[in-house]
């Protein structure tokens, strides 16, 4: 137990100079981006002083270094500046958007490990079974299809053909009110506040962007859990195990706790690729999430939501990886400090 | 004795997509209550496919196609799984080698142990816990309460297969079976678990099987003894009567080769060594001594660890090699006599000491006097696959240190790589092959050409036979003394094969936790070992001959840590005579008798008497 605690207070500290190099990469990534910021505000007809006033007004004409360190002070106190598109804070359009983003990744990793793990378990147990060749199918295509293909064709089987689904449009269906805002995710503030019908009606219209996201990025899990369990099923110590008389119930015990940690580091990178698949699935089911907002503001040239989102998803992945880590620790008793 | 298990007309067979390829034929074979077999036979010749089918753990594609297996007169070959596990650890139970690998890695060795004995009787974990620490407890492992919390990574190699041994004797087996019970562990730690092995079937009155390839743990161990060959019994034989008079055409074979293991002077009992040569030890006699080759003055190194802690590998010794001279260093793995080596050859630099060669310092050395230096003093490596290039043909590998060493002419340099390979036993056309396209056997021979390749006055070979078969490592040595004889170069020879050294080297230095604690004239050293250390050492020594049982002279445990060394006298917490001054004196290396050094408050060196 100290040992342990030694550890995560190592790596949470660890996670500190982490997330300071990822504010120095995307203060730097936003300056080396075409443009500058000046001749916008100022607009095409400005002189030359007009430029310097506003050049100075952004603190341009700072050092560098003096500019980070506003920056860092700026961000820390959560200040992000505002949206020339929302004309919002970007803090705020992030705080509503955020929580709807969270809850299709954590949902999609949720249920790719629920179902994944399982199945890449049963399949190495009864290998060269139907449902052997089966997965092997399917990870061969989930992998070869970008997600938003998988999107549409999900829209035109479900929502166009079958009208099992809701339409694409967000969320909620037309005319369901928000739940009062306790975390900011729809279903779990309606099932908070026990709101039923905007429960289902936030349940209904997440099934199929958490079913593409699921069907592209699920085969990793899968895939990863089959073969470390089949490595771990023929290792040298499962013939000591079986030699023993240790029942079969307590052999798969020891294959799968072998197996795991592969499949938690796989879990990490997941959901990284699906803060990146979010992006393009956010769009086609119009989620009004964090990555429909970081599309929109790229293409209107929005940079401080730009900024924001690229420090937000960098953050996250930090802490994913700084969780994979300590989840690591407590399987394998080989990791040290 | 009733018979407890019995093997009728055992076949199994490879079944493969197209061809069918029997592995086992026929092969019958039993163990009675309380008796030892040994079954004994080279790699590939199915006792480990004969162990895996007596407790039903072939996997396809290997299959049983007929025969009997029959435990008290059960046929295994007819339980469900369900009987099977129910019979697997509770009425035969098997201990595999290579112990690290065979234990879960990420459970504990409580754990691992409380589920063995919870798999077949109904108690709380707390109490099959208190049972696994009594197990632990009786297969000698210290503090058997703390080290349930221990994780396989946590203990040494010898650790690991007594806890191995513990959990196959967790539920009083009526039959214990045991494969290669000693393959990679030290040997005064290997005499240690066997003795255990022997100690705990006999204890439970049960049948000990013991798979092995080494005849000298089947002339110690066992009182029965069956050889495999190509997957058939070739002879079935009590152990003396096999050792005395073997019947069969391949177990003389086996005798024959396992005789090169075997010391001259205990020749009379039997069979004579044939692989390598028969004339008694100093057989070139040594120039007489004049200034040594090699001089190793107060010699030091410490390797700094975590936490500011250091690790002794080398602790403060000396010795010399004269010219013309082989000197065995030997000692178990963790002694520090790899470190001397690489010393020596300043592949990595001393703490502190010095080194002297041909009368000139070595040991502040640096660019092109080292270089120099090199030629003269050159090094063959344990596994001769690592030790070469495997991109760089065999003829470039051998030319390489002539053309960094020498301003030999490209064509001077194409002859002298010819005749080394012929000097060597090698063919000239293996000049062109590439390392993959040859054996083990035959790219040590390569390793050794070009450390021979500049005319060195010193080669320090390092475990020159430990990755090699028993048969190619008595090859090498031949090849090893030739060379020596022809050359006369000196050889610092670091092994821990016992036999080897006493093969090939004039004088043989002992090394326990980096210091030496004896060194003398090999022959008279191995008859009349003086030193706590090297009495254990040499008597773990299995050999090959019933007659010749091995007389127990037993450490405990196992070498401590180099990390924190005991004080006083690194052996006084494993020696039998350690007195209360051991832990406080620390011993010098001193001549106690003419030719012979030895560090030890306790013991003086008998006389050797001549035979």
């Amino acid at each position: 137990m100290k040992r342990f605690i030694v550890f995560a207070g190592k790596r949470v500290l660890f996670a500190v100079p982490q997330l300071l190099a990822v504010s120095v990469m995307v203060f730097f990534l936003i300056r080396l981006l075409p443009g500058d910021p000046t001749y916008m505000l100022a607009g095409p007809y400005a002189t030359v002083e007009r430029i310097g006033e506003v050049r100075s007004s952004l603190g341009l004409d700072q050092p560098l270094l003096t500019q980070y360190a506003g920056y860092l002070k700026r961000t820390l106190t959560g200040d992000f500046g505002v949206s020339w598109r929302t004309s919002q804070p970007v803090l705020l359009d992030i705080q509503q958007r955020l929580p709807a983003t969270l809850e299709l990744v954590i949902g999609a990793v949720v249920v790719s490990v629920l179902i994944g793990v399982p199945l890449g378990v049963a399949v190495a147990v009864n290998r060269g079974g139907i449902a052997d060749r089966l997965v092997f199918v399917y990870g061969m295509l989930a992998g070869s299809l970008p997600d938003f293909w998988i999107g549409l064709l999900l829209i035109l089987v479900f929502f166009f053909a079958l009208q099992w689904a809701p339409p694409p449009v967000g969320q909620l269906d037309f005319g369901v009110p928000s739940p009062d805002h306790i975390t900011g995710a729809y279903i779990v503030d309606a099932a908070l506040s026990g709101n039923w019908e905007v429960f289902w009606s936030a349940a209904g219209n997440i099934v199929l962007p958490l079913a593409t996201l699921v069907i592209v990025y699920m085969p990793l899990v899968l895939k990863t859990a089959r073969s470390s369990m089949e490595e771990m099923l023929d290792a040298r110590f499962m013939l000591q195990a079986k030699a023993s008389g240790l029942s079969r119930w307590t052999q798969l015990r020891y294959a799968l706790r072998n197996a795991l940690p592969p499949v938690v580091t796989v879990t990490g990178i997941v959901c990284w690729f699906l803060l990146g698949g979010a992006v393009l699935v956010e769009t086609i089911f119009a989620w009004g999430g964090l990555g429909q907002y970081a599309v929109e503001s790229v293409i209107n040239s929005d940079y401080a939501p730009i900024q924001a989102v690229v420090l937000i998803m960098a953050v996250f992945t930090t802490l994913v990886f700084l969780i994979v880590d300590i989840v690591y620790y407590l399987l394998d008793p080989r990791i040290s400090v | 004795m009733t018979t407890l298990l019995e093997v009728r007309d055992l076949t199994v067979a490879f079944v493969g997509d197209r061809t069918t390829r029997a592995v086992l034929s026929g092969v019958s074979l039993s163990v009675a209550d309380g008796e030892v077999l040994g079954v004994v036979g080279e790699s590939g010749s199915g006792k480990s496919i004969l162990l895996a089918a007596i407790l039903r753990l072939l996997q396809p594609p290997w299959q049983v196609l007929g025969g009997q297996v029959l435990l008290r007169g059960e046929n295994l070959l007819e339980q469900d799984e369900r009987r099977l596990a129910a019979l697997r650890g509770k009425e035969l139970a098997l201990a595999l080698s290579n112990p690290r690998q065979h234990l879960n890695p990420i459970l504990t060795i409580g754990r691992q142990l409380s589920d063995v004995i919870r798999a077949h009787r109904p108690i709380p974990h707390a109490a099959a816990l208190a049972a696994a620490a009594e197990l632990l407890k009786s297969v000698n492992i210290p503090d058997p309460v703390l080290r349930l919390q221990a994780y396989p990574h946590e203990l040494s190699g010898g650790m690991c297969q007594r806890v191995i041994l513990a959990l196959a004797i967790a539920n009083a087996p009526k039959l214990l079976i045991v494969d290669e019970p000693t393959s990679g562990l030290d040997v005064t730690v290997s005499v240690q678990i066997l003795d255990l092995m022997r100690n705990a079937v006999r204890k439970l009155n049960s049948g000990l099987l013991v798979v092995s390839r080494d005849l000298g743990v089947v002339a110690n161990y066992c009182e029965r003894v069956v050889v495999m060959n190509a997957g058939r019994i070739v002879e079935e034989a009590e152990v003396r009567r096999f050792f005395a008079t073997p019947q069969n055409v391949y177990s003389r074979k086996l005798l024959h080769a396992a005789a090169a293991a075997r010391d001259a002077d205990l020749a009379s009992s039997g069979a004579s060594p044939v692989l390598l040569r028969t004339e008694p030890q100093p057989e070139h006699p040594l120039p007489s001594a004049s200034e040594p080759l090699l001089e190793v003055r107060d010699l030091m190194k410490r390797f700094p660890v975590r936490d500011g802690r250091v690790l002794t590998a080398v602790n403060d010794i000396s010795f010399a090699i004269g010219r013309g001279e082989a000197v065995g260093l030997v000692g178990e793995s963790g002694s520090g006599k790899s470190t001397v080596g690489r010393c020596v050859l300043r592949l990595i630099e001393p703490t502190s000491g010095t080194l002297w060669f041909k009368g000139q310092e070595i040991s502040k050395l640096a660019g092109t006097g080292l270089r120099k230096l090199r030629a003269k003093l050159q090094m063959v490596f344990q596994d001769p696959f690592d030790s070469l290039d495997p991109r760089q043909s065999l003829s470039a590998a051998i030319e390489e240190p002539l053309s960094l060493t020498t301003d030999m002419t490209r064509g001077d340099r194409k002859a002298r790589v010819a005749d080394l390979l012929q000097l060597v036993g090698l063919s000239r056309d293996a000049a062109s092959l590439y390392p993959h396209q040859m054996s083990a056997g035959e790219l040590q021979r390569v390793g050794i050409a070009r450390a021979i390749a500049t005319q060195p006055d010193l080669v320090v070979f390092d475990e020159p036979t430990s990755a090699l078969d028993v048969s190619v490592r008595a090859d090498i040595l031949n090849l090893l003394r030739d060379l020596q004889q022809r050359l006369g170069m000196s050889y610092l020879f670091i092994s821990h094969d016992l036999t080897a050294v006493r093969r090939l080297c004039h004088r043989t230095a002992i090394m326990y936790l980096g210091k030496l604690v004896e060194v003398g004239e090999t022959e008279e050293l191995f008859r009349t070992p003086s030193h706590p250390y090297s009495r254990a050492l040499l008597s773990s020594v299995l050999y090959p001959d019933p007659a010749q049982r091995r007389s127990p002279f037993l450490l405990s445990g196992e070498i401590p840590s180099p990390i924190d060394l005991p004080s006083g006298c690194a052996l006084h917490t494993r020696c039998p005579m350690a007195t209360a001054d051991c832990a406080r004196i620390e011993p010098a290396l001193e001549e106690k008798a003419p030719g012979r050094q030895l560090s030890c408050i306790n013991v003086a060196p008998e006389r050797s008497k001549t035979q």
